[in-house]
């Protein structure tokens, strides 16, 4: 089971949080910090799983991540999953982000987060894995996309008209 | 009226958007918390509003607030109510918001909310025909279920698992989990239906109930033994790594519990063993070698079965040796890996080690010093090796050791004493062809030793040399092996010679070295055909002449005009041969009973075979191959090979003896392709291959010590599946 995923830059500040098990906001700060900390601190080529901070739930879970130029994208997971397949499936969502945003950068996930979110629903759910085959994920999202488009169209419309016929 | 709809409508233009927000928080980095405070304000405007879409862009801006920390729980009955909305758009924007009802106080009262607000909600929305509109609400259920919506809807959500649309399926089978959580009695009716999407033809499907019943059986596994075979056949059809991965580390949670199953999975197992192997071939650097092997030779001490043990033997040296050594920097922990390897019990693979060793002192000069000082350690500890006498054993590496020692004795430290250790009785107890290079070698090994000890005007210490060399070598004269009866004598006599020569004081190290000059260098394996042919030689001409042209033509005229001939000889042909056989037959026993030197069989074994007219009746001893014959010291694979060989010689006539010897001949020769092969099909190892048990300590047990929530319910799922599968 996943247990948490997150997207931080380097200094430290979210830019998507996602946990699958019950946390206050404060703890939930707190393990951001927390997870920071951990894997701000390692160097470039040493190993990219590591063992959970306490908060996050100690030795049983695990820590795996990995930093594309200005992001950390770590995934906490608890033994039931495997590190390289993990280490695989935040390959895919970046991958899938980058198709979908078109040459992602940190600006995109800072502005559409609500994308970001709906896109890893896609992936994972409930803290398990629920889709791992990028083009399906992308087919799914953009057959979404294309409804709320239609539907924001029709509701512009249908307020355009109303401002005409008050008028 | 209508101007304030106006109003309203032009206000609502100024609304932020999310991205708005996103701005602005950007753009008040100093007094951040006073501006979220001010946008909070402005959420909770919207949210009075009558406006669905204001709604909505403010629970929007909500889930970012959250994200950085701010506490949105006073919202959660606005956002139960965007949900409610018919549009797509706005039902999205909630899915991602885990609404809390499990702390405060307000918990009760939320948690009604929720329950009373979001139960007819969620239903409409699992039942309609958009199956994004499913997908939602299925994906904010994850987020929010609790125990009463969990009741009361794992019915419908069970009916969405048999849905036309996999994408549906797909959601549907993965949250039953999150129901189970909350309501463990709806595991029971829910099982089987779960167990019918492990075979549904959409692999989305399929890799979500392998999913979910991973994760039940982590912590109850043995509720799921009995799923074990449907699985095994799922890890040996599935090609989606994901789900191979699931299964195999379900497999190592029930395997402790059922012993037979590890049997089961060692070939699948093996083969992906295999396959994790040659990925290896392809991962080395210069760099990496090194942790690479030592990885390596951790598992080799591990691993108790000879043929894994084997594979991983192969394995090291390949990858060392691969691209003429171009990956090793350092030839010394080269060769002490090797010598490493040799402590190995049972391995088929000791020439391969013995030759590596050879090929690496040789090529590289400056690593002799150091190969030498190991070889000369083996070969002291020669009798620990000589308990492996048969063949491809580790004793091969004896062959290597001394031909080493021999061959570049100059830079022994010590080389009286590795004379002395060539020289042992034991040594008669090797196979012959080890025997014989100890031989020749120790006669190299006598000159380098002479030309020592009459450096040093020491005479007498020359003599002893010479003594000890005749007093050990009749031991070899007399062994069976032709080889190294002819090498011992030719030695023996040699240095009966020198010695008749030292005791008239004359120097005779000079000319014994002289006899072992020369460096034999590796020969390139093209080198055979790239020799120039010498001018005036023309290969292709006839070095005799040709057979005579008479009798080709002879035949020629007879079949074509003579066609009708073998038809009418055939039948004369079989009369005669009877009568002719008979004829001949007893000729021949006459002549038998006449030659005293004719060894004739004993008439008991006679009437053995001509009593039985075939081998139907012999019984055929089933072996149960399930329960490994254990063999200390002897690798099973080569008596069960005996075993087979002997049968049958007994059972097949002499003709077919003939072609086994043949057969036998060629194994002599031939290297492990042939012996490989043969053991991995037929025999078991002795103790299955560990990588099974090396996931153990990932699988489940019931955590006593842990005391959230969720996982009390695991207790409670911790039923009979059997009666309802």
């Amino acid at each position: 089971m996943i247990k948490a995923i997150l997207i931080f830059n380097n200094h430290g500040k979210p830019r998507l949080s996602k946990f699958y098990e019950h946390y206050s906001e404060d703890t939930e700060q707190q393990i951001i910090r927390e997870t920071f900390h951990l894997v701000s601190k390692r160097d470039e080529n040493v190993c990219n799983f590591l063992e959970g901070g306490m908060l996050i739930g100690g030795s049983d879970n695990k820590l795996i991540y990995r930093h594309y130029a200005t992001l950390y994208f770590v995934f906490c997971v608890d033994s039931s999953e495997s590190e390289l397949g993990i280490l695989d499936l935040i390959q895919v969502f970046v991958e899938t982000l980058d198709k979908c945003f078109e040459n992602v950068c940190e600006l995109d996930l800072i502005f559409h987060v609500d994308k970001v979110h709906h896109i890893l629903s896609e992936m994972v759910m409930g803290g398990m894995v629920l889709e791992t085959n990028m083009n399906e994920i992308i087919t799914h999202v953009d057959a979404q996309n294309k409804m709320e488009k239609s539907e924001v169209r029709a509701a512009s419309e249908a307020r355009v008209l109303s401002i005409i016929i008050l008028i | 009226m209508a101007l304030k709809i106006v109003k309203g409508s032009i206000d609502r233009m100024f609304d932020k958007n999310l991205q708005d927000l996103v701005r602005g928080i950007r753009n008040h980095k100093e007094d951040e918390a006073k501006y979220i405070s001010t946008c909070i304000d402005e959420i909770k405007q919207e949210l009075k509003q009558d406006n669905i879409a204001v709604k909505a862009n403010a629970v929007c801006k909500l889930t970012y607030l959250q994200m950085l920390g701010y506490d949105v729980s006073w919202a959660a009955f606005n956002i139960v109510e965007v949900m409610s909305s018919s549009k797509f758009t706005y039902k999205v924007s909630c899915s991602h918001q885990p609404i809390r009802g499990e702390r405060t106080v307000d918990a009760v009262l939320i948690t009604t909310i929720i329950n009373s607000v979001s139960l007819p909600l969620v239903t409409q929305d699992l039942s309609s025909p958009n199956q994004y509109d499913t997908g939602v609400a299925l994906t904010g259920l994850s987020c929010f279920v609790t125990p009463d919506l969990a009741r009361d809807l794992a019915s419908d959500i069970m009916t969405l698992m048999s849905h036309t649309k996999p994408y549906i399926r797909k959601k549907a089978v993965l949250i039953m989990y999150k129901v189970f959580l909350k309501y463990p009695e709806s595991l029971r009716p829910a099982f089987p239906r779960l167990k019918e999407k492990l075979e549904d033809p959409d692999p989305g499907v399929q890799s979500a109930a392998v999913n979910v019943i991973c994760e039940l059986a982590r912590r109850n596994p043995k509720n799921y033994l009995s799923l074990a075979p449907l699985f095994f056949k799922l890890m040996t059809s599935s090609t989606n790594n994901w789900v191979l991965i699931k299964i195999i580390k379900l497999f190592g949670a029930l395997t402790p519990l059922e012993p037979r199953l590890g049997k089961k999975l060692i070939e699948p197992l093996t083969n992906l063993i295999h396959r994790a192997l040659d990925l290896l071939y392809g991962m080395v650097s210069k760099k990496n070698l090194m942790e690479i092997v030592k990885k390596l030779m951790l598992h080799v001490d591990k691993a108790e079965g000879t043929t894994y043990r084997d594979e991983l033997l192969t394995k090291i040296i390949d990858i060392c040796s691969q691209s003429n050594y171009q990956y090793i920097t350092n030839f010394e922990w080269y060769i002490s890996i090797l010598v490493e390897l040799t402590r190995l019990e049972g391995t088929r693979h000791g020439h391969l080690i013995a030759s590596q060793m050879l090929d690496v002192a040789i090529r590289v000069k400056a690593i002799r010093v150091f190969a030498v000082a190991q070889m000369a350690t083996l070969l002291d500890n020669g009798h620990l090796l000589t308990g492996n006498m048969q063949r491809n054993g580790i004793c091969e590496v004896l062959y290597a050791a001394a031909w080493i020692c021999g061959e570049f004795s100059e830079h022994l430290e010590d080389p009286m004493q590795t004379l002395e250790a060539m020289l042992r009785p034991k040594v008669a107890t090797l196979p012959g062809h080890i025997q014989a290079v100890y031989v020749q070698n120790a006669a190299k090994l006598f000159a380098t030793v002479l030309r020592k000890q009459e450096g040093t005007t020491d005479s007498l210490a020359a003599q002893e040399t010479s003594q000890l060399l005749i007093d050990r070598l009749p031991l070899f004269v007399q062994s069976a092996n032709l080889e190294v009866q002819e090498r011992a004598s030719c030695i023996l006599q040699l240095v009966k010679y020198i010695q008749k020569l030292q005791q008239k004081e004359v120097e005779v190290a000079e000319e014994v070295t002289a006899l072992f000059a020369g460096e034999l260098n590796p020969v390139a394996p093209k080198a055979q055909k790239k020799v120039p042919v010498p001018d005036g030689l023309d290969l292709d001409a006839w070095i005799n002449e040709p057979p005579s042209e008479s009798e080709s033509e002879d035949e020629k005229p007879k079949a074509i005009f003579t066609k009708e001939e073998p038809k009418h000889t055939r039948p004369r042909h079989t009369e005669v041969d009877e009568k002719e056989l008979a004829r001949r037959r007893e000729a021949r026993k006459q002549e038998q009973a006449n030659n005293p030197f004719y060894i004739k069989t004993s008439p008991s074994s006679q009437k053995v075979y001509q009593d039985q007219p075939g081998v139907e009746h012999i019984p055929v001893v089933q072996i149960d191959l399930s329960v490994p014959l254990k063999v200390p010291g002897m690798p099973m694979s080569d008596q069960y090979l005996k075993l087979e060989e002997e049968r049958r010689q007994k059972e097949r006539s002499e003709r077919k003896k003939k072609e086994k010897k043949k057969k036998r001949e060629k194994h002599g020769r031939g290297r492990r392709a042939d012996s490989g092969p043969e053991s991995e099909e037929d025999i078991t190892p002795a103790h299955h291959v560990d990588i099974v048990t090396e996931e153990m300590p990932e699988n489940a047990l019931p955590s006593d010590d842990d005391d959230k929530d969720p996982n009390d319910p695991h207790k409670a799922l911790d039923i009979d599946l059997d009666k309802y599968v």
